[in-house]
């Protein structure tokens, strides 16, 4: 057993279960050989004099299982495709070539287990934008193709095997021919192999694709394949250009799903087409283009979904910041209710006392009495208002539009705001308003504006008094927060995050937010549509 | 607590017209001559005709905040003792109501009325006390000022002598002088009317 370096990421903790037959591992691995081996044999039609196939089916059986179970399991792997090739008799026991034979069919596993491994480690420790899902999957389905036709390549040159006729073929032939069906292999079978098996239900949401895309994806590749047909009429080797184009256009939109499904109705055309052809280098020009499309339409696709997936990540970053903003504000509004009801509490504690000291005589003094009775009669009807307010204030209503008092919020905002004020040396001057003045809004987020409004009048101009003023039309109030500018200085027009969030707060009640620097003076103005008061 | 005869006087403001009251009249009980005021200004303008002892104001206002209303009244009338109360009660602000702007005591509204009432009386004891010491160092000139300033250091007459670069037979006509107007016969006397005028005593 190896030590556990402290270096070591997660030492894992021994677990019972862990030990236990994981059954699904075992029934793929049993399954493998005989998939791998039908997968051999569909490549056939493909093959050729110096090469065995243009399209390898089996290179992608065999990387969607070494990628999903590891490549520790390289070895079975190995084992499996020896013996299956030895009982199928493709290669004869004791032949004239048998080693040599051997070792061609436990390279090809060897070199894809190698460089799985290899990709695998990039992605557990690397923090560049290759280790980022789907990336490394794609490196692998080109990498380990690419590592095992160069193996496979020299190790021809080296060692050639009965073929007698392949010393005089160029090397590079080989491996272009081994590299060309590997990728086409992987590109078209190892996706929708590894889909199949996928639980990420993430992965499933993002292939999910809209009818208006795929009907438009589908013009696009019916016309590039139309475009293609007219081509290969004149001439076959520059046909999958159009397509590789279409195809591309089909990825950016419709994602991997849609990348594959147009990779796989391109294989669909492209491989029937070219298996009676009898000039290699026509079929040859076919698959490379094929397999060039297939990895520029995948990395289309993944560049779609990535790009859904950062702007669902920025959605969710604004709603964080949004909520937290309004937190904020909540704070401090039910601070200002604090101070508010403390108020009338205070007066309502000593009125009481002052009631028990009078009761306590034994003439009181009755218009005192009254007096006092009275008080606390107003306070706790005060109080009661204001109950009713903080209820509204907590619960769900708080999420629904409800009518608002102008003045109210004003004086609240004022108040929150004294603090800073205060530090800031800056006097808020608030003018009487009229109580009938209303507008319908969610008050957290009206607060929210006003509040970042009053704030940033008070650091642009510190130790200034900064004016609030009211303006009421028919159908609309506009509130207005100014504050003196010292000379004349450029209006930036930039506006903070607080007032981005602000103006997306008053679109989205219908009002406007906007500001502008005259005689000496910048003014903020919050437009809000009207509401009248209801009469009951 | 108070001389019913000649009671404190204490003023209240709170812009909250009606607490204002509540807090004199509470006051009122006690003995204390009070009276509640809705704006500082109003009481400022009060506090020239019958200047109070004792000044009990709230720290946020509409009109002037109480941090700054007690800036203004100091520098009016040094002997007032001022106790702020506030319904948004900060640390910043507590430190800064007895540190910066020489509040007696910081109150959270609902007001606890024990803390209320000991704080105005001391109030009320310290101002009296200012008062009456600032009133007896009123008729010194400047330079009997500079050397009851040296005496309470405890400097002696040589060494103040030389500070001030006065003969020794200056400073004992001077000397004589204040203990003449101020009453005071000992040493001891004099620095504990220096520390009473200063407000430290107490």
């Amino acid at each position: 057993m190896a030590t556990l370096s402290p270096m070591s990421a997660r030492p894992r903790p021994f677990r019972l279960e862990a030990r236990a037959i994981d059954w699904r591992l075992v029934a793929l691995l049993l399954a493998y050989p005989f998939a791998f081996k039908l997968a051999h044999m569909a490549a056939s039609p493909w093959g050729g004099a110096h090469f065995f196939s243009l399209w390898y089916p089996a290179a992608g059986v065999r990387l969607a299982l070494l990628w999903r179970i590891g490549a520790r399991y390289t070895p079975v792997l190995i084992v499996e495709e020896c013996v299956i090739q030895l009982l199928t008799g493709t290669i004869v026991w004791g032949g004239p070539e048998f080693l040599n034979q051997l070792g061609g069919v436990a390279r090809a596993p060897a070199a894809y287990g190698l460089m799985i491994a290899l990709v695998r480690f990039i992605e557990r420790r690397s923090r560049s934008e290759l280790a980022i899902a789907p990336m490394p999957f794609g490196l692998a389905a080109v990498l380990a193709p690419t590592l095992v036709s160069f193996t496979a390549g020299f190790w021809e040159w080296l060692w050639p095997g009965v073929s007698g006729t392949l010393p005089s073929q160029p090397v590079a032939t080989t491996i272009a021919a081994f590299l060309v069906g590997d990728l086409l292999g992987v590109l078209l079978v190892a996706p929708p192999l590894l889909w199949i098996g996928t639980r990420n239900e993430e992965a499933r949401r993002l292939m999910q694709i809209g009818r208006g895309r795929a009907v438009e994806a589908a013009a696009v590749f019916v016309f590039a394949w139309l475009l293609a047909w007219g081509l290969a009429r004149v001439e076959p080797q520059i046909t999958v250009t159009p397509v590789l184009i279409g195809a591309i256009w089909v990825g950016l939109r419709c994602g991997r799903l849609g990348a594959w499904i147009a990779i796989i109705l391109s294989a669909a055309i492209i491989l029937p087409w070219s298996a009676p052809l009898s000039a290699s280098a026509t079929r040859f020009a076919l698959h490379m283009g094929l397999a060039a499309m297939a990895i520029a339409t995948y990395l289309a696709g993944s560049f779609a979904e990535a790009q859904i997936r950062a702007r669902e990540d920025i959605a969710r970053r604004d709603r964080i910041l949004f909520q937290a903003e309004r937190l904020k504000t909540l704070r401090a509004m039910s601070v200002a209710i604090i101070h508010e009801i403390s108020q009338p509490l205070s007066t309502l504690a000593i009125e009481t006392r002052h009631l028990s000291a009078l009761s306590r005589d034994p003439q009181p003094d009755l218009a005192e009495m009254r007096e006092s009775i009275e008080l606390v009669d107003r306070k706790a009807a005060l109080l009661a208002d204001m109950v009713r307010r903080l209820r509204s204030f907590g619960g769900r209503a708080v999420d629904e539009p409800s009518p608002i008092i102008v003045g109210q919020m004003l004086r609240d905002c004022a108040g929150m705001v004294g603090g800073e004020a205060r530090s800031l040396g800056c006097a808020i001057s608030l003018p009487p308003m009229d109580a009938r003045l209303q507008v319908t809004g969610h008050e957290i987020e009206l607060t929210q504006i006003l509040l970042n409004l009053l704030r940033n009048a008070m650091l642009a101009a510190p130790g200034s008094t900064i004016e609030i003023a009211v303006e009421s039309r028919a159908d609309q109030v506009t509130i207005h927060v100014a504050n003196p500018v010292p000379s004349p200085t450029p209006d930036y027009g930039g506006m903070g995050i607080g007032l981005l969030v602000a103006r997306a707060i008053a679109d989205a009640h219908g009002g406007t937010l906007t500001r502008d620097i005259a005689q000496g003076r910048a003014r903020a103005s919050l437009s809000l549509p009207r509401t009248e008061p209801s009469h009951d | 607590m108070t001389d019913p005869a000649d009671p404190a006087i204490i003023h209240v403001v709170d812009d909250d017209p009606d607490l204002g009251r509540a807090v004199a009249r509470l006051l009122g009980r006690h003995g204390y001559r009070t009276q509640a005021f809705d704006t500082p200004r109003a009481m400022l303008r009060a506090q020239a005709d019958e200047p109070a002892h004792c000044l009990v104001t709230d720290v946020m206002m509409a009109d002037m905040d109480g941090f700054a209303f007690a800036e203004r009244m100091r520098a009016q009338d040094p002997a007032v003792a001022i106790i702020f109360m506030t319904a948004w009660p900060t640390t910043s602000s507590a430190v800064d109501s007895v540190r910066r702007y020489g509040g007696l005591d910081y109150l959270e509204k609902p007001i606890d009325e024990g803390r209320l009432l000991a704080a105005v009386a001391e109030g009320a004891r310290w101002s009296r006390q200012r008062r009456g010491a600032l009133a007896r160092l009123a008729p010194l000139t400047p330079r009997e000022r500079e050397v009851l300033h040296c005496l309470a250091q405890g400097m002696s007459n040589k060494m103040f002598a030389a500070a001030l670069s006065l003969s020794p037979k200056t400073i004992e006509d001077h000397r004589a002088a204040i203990v003449a107007k101020t009453g005071a016969s000992s040493p001891a006397a004099l620095i504990a009317l220096v520390r009473e005028a200063s407000g430290t005593d107490g």
